[in-house]
């Protein structure tokens, strides 16, 4: 069966892009544009990966990313792989799988998913 | 003589006809044919400006940029680019050059660019030197102007009295009320006294009726040790305000008591405005690298979405990736033409126009976003202003309400409560002034928001503004000893009103 991914970002225009990338190396994709919708999204789909942009408005990305690492059962250590435009040293989450910086290179992508799930 | 200046281009027509103005500017000319000999010519000579082709066989202009950035980040780099190179000239603004010149290379784009490097260079120089020196120089002085005192008081010497009235800055002894008993020449003279003597400090310093309430001198009667502190002052009646670093040290009597303290001050109000200009630098070379990022990531995703639909055979995809590589694209020509405007020198050239057909003009540079974003746009020029003429700069004004203009479609845009939407644009006199008035019904703005649109920087659009904008436009009208106010609120749309001087 196809992994899912869910895809947090909201510049939808990112949104779109990874998608298409996913898309076309055979995963199944969900995604949300903003914290609230994250969660929401997150505990219906129960993804197997998540991409997240930590610069959102309102520290949105961070505060998802604190909530996700307090939840019950499995969801709590489902992977996260963060692409974002600010350098990895001034971001304040650690236990990822890998950091992107924007742009980033949509062969790095599947490959840091392919290792990880 | 200018200085020494490198230039590096594959071409050896190029280097001779640039070399030949470049000489005649004044500068020392070194010339490489391509970027190892560049290297090895910056190495040898160490200019501190270099002029390179960013496009070049083997090392190109970025990857000489990034390795001379590498050995002296200091270098100035001016890289020329050819016409519709710019992606590259993009990518050298990421990479810290200091500016980048269009081919055909016009002598005034030259020369201002060279000026810019130079600019930079001195700004540099001062900065380092201010810092290295400030604390130094001032310490040097306190110990010495202690000796001084305490030896003038000591023996009475008139010499040392001589010393302590010449010392550049401001030099002030200061009994336990607070109340001046000696100053040197430099008070005297730039806070307009002759004879302070029994003046309360914070009074003539600062114009108070109570003392500081950080106050270095109360530090170091209670410490009994040197102190220091930043403190803003107003010499010359108030008419200006700058910026003191004081230093302050007791000094003892007979019985070893501290029974005064003497205060030393350097106006740094320079030091304070360089560094905001560095700061403001540095914000912006942060602030666009982030919003660039932002923007080659969307533009990437609408390429991979063309390929990709192109290889599916997917017109849905197709057209789904050229509407982002087009969007994109906007954004980003936007974006340039931004930083470009905010980089340039404003200077304003002052002609009578016509103030219907400015208005008309203005609206027609919108007119096209208007119609296809469905947004009504109306403008109205009062009749008392028909065949009237008023003294502008037009084409910065335009430019001006021109973003208003476009943050008012912008907002419609955005605004899909709404089916339809309405921008008005009227001019009419009032009150000794030309006001243009501009409102749009988009959703209005959240009092933070209002507040802060006219910073620098500042963007509700977030990736896709750039904060500066605004910030031309205040400043544009404000050069036109104008006003600009705007009311909004959310659900009731945003209006905003320019007032420039005007007689009718």
């Amino acid at each position: 069966m196809a992994k899912k991914i869910l895809v947090i970002d909201d510049d939808p225009s990112t949104v779109k892009y990874l998608v298409s990338v996913l898309k076309n190396n055979g995963f199944e994709t969900c995604e949300a544009y903003d914290g609230v919708e994250a969660m929401a999204v997150l505990q219906r789909e129960k993804p197997d990966l998540i991409t997240l942009d930590l610069e959102m408005p309102e520290e949105w990305g961070t505060r998802f990313y604190r909530k996700l690492r307090k939840q019950e059962g499995a969801l709590r250590d489902t992977p996260v792989l963060i692409i974002s435009a600010m350098p990895s040293r001034h971001l304040s989450v650690r236990d990822v799988v890998g950091y992107l910086s924007k742009p980033f290179d949509p062969g790095e992508v599947i490959d840091i998913i392919n290792q990880n799930i | 003589m200018a200085g020494k200046i490198l230039l590096v281009d594959d071409e050896e027509g190029i280097r001779r006809v640039l070399g030949i103005s470049l000489s005649d500017m004044g500068y020392e000319v070194h010339t490489a044919e391509n970027g190892e000999t560049a290297l090895q010519v910056f190495r040898d000579q160490r200019p501190p400006i270099v002029l390179a082709d960013i496009k070049m066989p083997a090392m190109d202009g970025i990857d000489l940029l990034r390795k001379l950035k590498a050995e002296d980040p200091d270098t100035e780099v001016i890289l020329i680019t050819g016409h519709g190179d710019m992606d590259l000239a993009i990518k050298s603004l990421k990479y810290e050059a200091t500016d980048f010149i269009i081919k055909p290379i016009e002598d005034r784009d030259l020369e201002s660019a060279l000026e810019k490097a130079r600019q930079r260079i001195k700004l540099r120089q001062q900065w380092r030197s201010y810092t290295e020196n400030l604390e130094d120089m001032v310490r040097r002085k306190t110990d010495r102007l202690t000796a001084a005192a305490e030896a003038a008081e000591n023996a009475g010497n008139g010499r040392f009295q001589h010393l302590f009235e010449e010392l550049p800055g401001y030099v002030a002894v200061i009994d336990g009320d607070y109340r001046i008993t000696e100053v040197n020449k430099a008070v005297k003279f730039d806070f307009g006294v002759d004879d302070p003597g029994g003046t309360h400090c914070y009074e003539l310093f600062r114009g108070l009726d109570e003392p500081c309430l950080s106050c270095p001198v109360a530090r170091s009667f209670a410490e009994e040790s040197p102190c220091q502190e930043e403190l803003k002052f107003t010499p010359d009646g108030g008419a200006r305000t700058c910026h003191m670093f004081a230093w302050t040290t007791p000094l003892q009597d007979e019985a070893g008591d501290v029974s005064r303290v003497m205060i030393m001050m350097t106006d740094i109000s320079h030091l304070l405005d360089l560094k905001d200009h560095l700061a403001s630098l540095g914000l912006m070379v942060g602030s666009v690298s982030h919003g660039i990022k932002g923007l080659l990531t969307g533009l990437d995703g609408g390429v991979y979405m063309l390929n990709s639909g192109f290889s599916h055979n997917d017109p849905e995809e197709i057209s789904e990736g050229l509407k982002t590589v087009k969007t994109m694209s906007s954004r980003i020509k936007r974006m340039v033409l931004d930083i470009l405007y905010y980089a340039r020198e404003m200077k304003l050239d002052k002609q009578p126009a016509d103030i219907a057909e400015f208005v008309r003009e203005t609206a027609e540079v919108v007119a096209a976003r208007a119609r296809e974003s469905a947004v009504e746009l109306v403008r109205d020029v009062d009749a008392s202003l028909e065949n009237s003429r008023i003294t502008i700069d037009a084409e910065q004004l335009r430019a001006a309400i021109v973003n208003i203009l476009e943050n008012a479609l912008d907002a419609c845009a955005e605004d899909r409560e709404k089916d339809w939407h309405r921008i008005g644009f009227r001019a009419f006199a009032e009150n000794g002034t030309l006001c243009f008035d501009i409102s749009d019904t988009g959703p209005g703005m959240e009092a933070e928001i209002k507040e802060n649109i006219f910073k620098l920087f500042y963007s509700s659009k977030r990736s896709q503004g750039t904060g500066i904008g605004l910030f031309i436009t205040r400043k544009i009208v404000s050069q036109h000893n104008g006003t600009i106010e705007v009311e909004s609120a959310p659900g009731r749309g945003t209006r905003f009103r320019i007032r420039i001087p005007y007689r009718q």
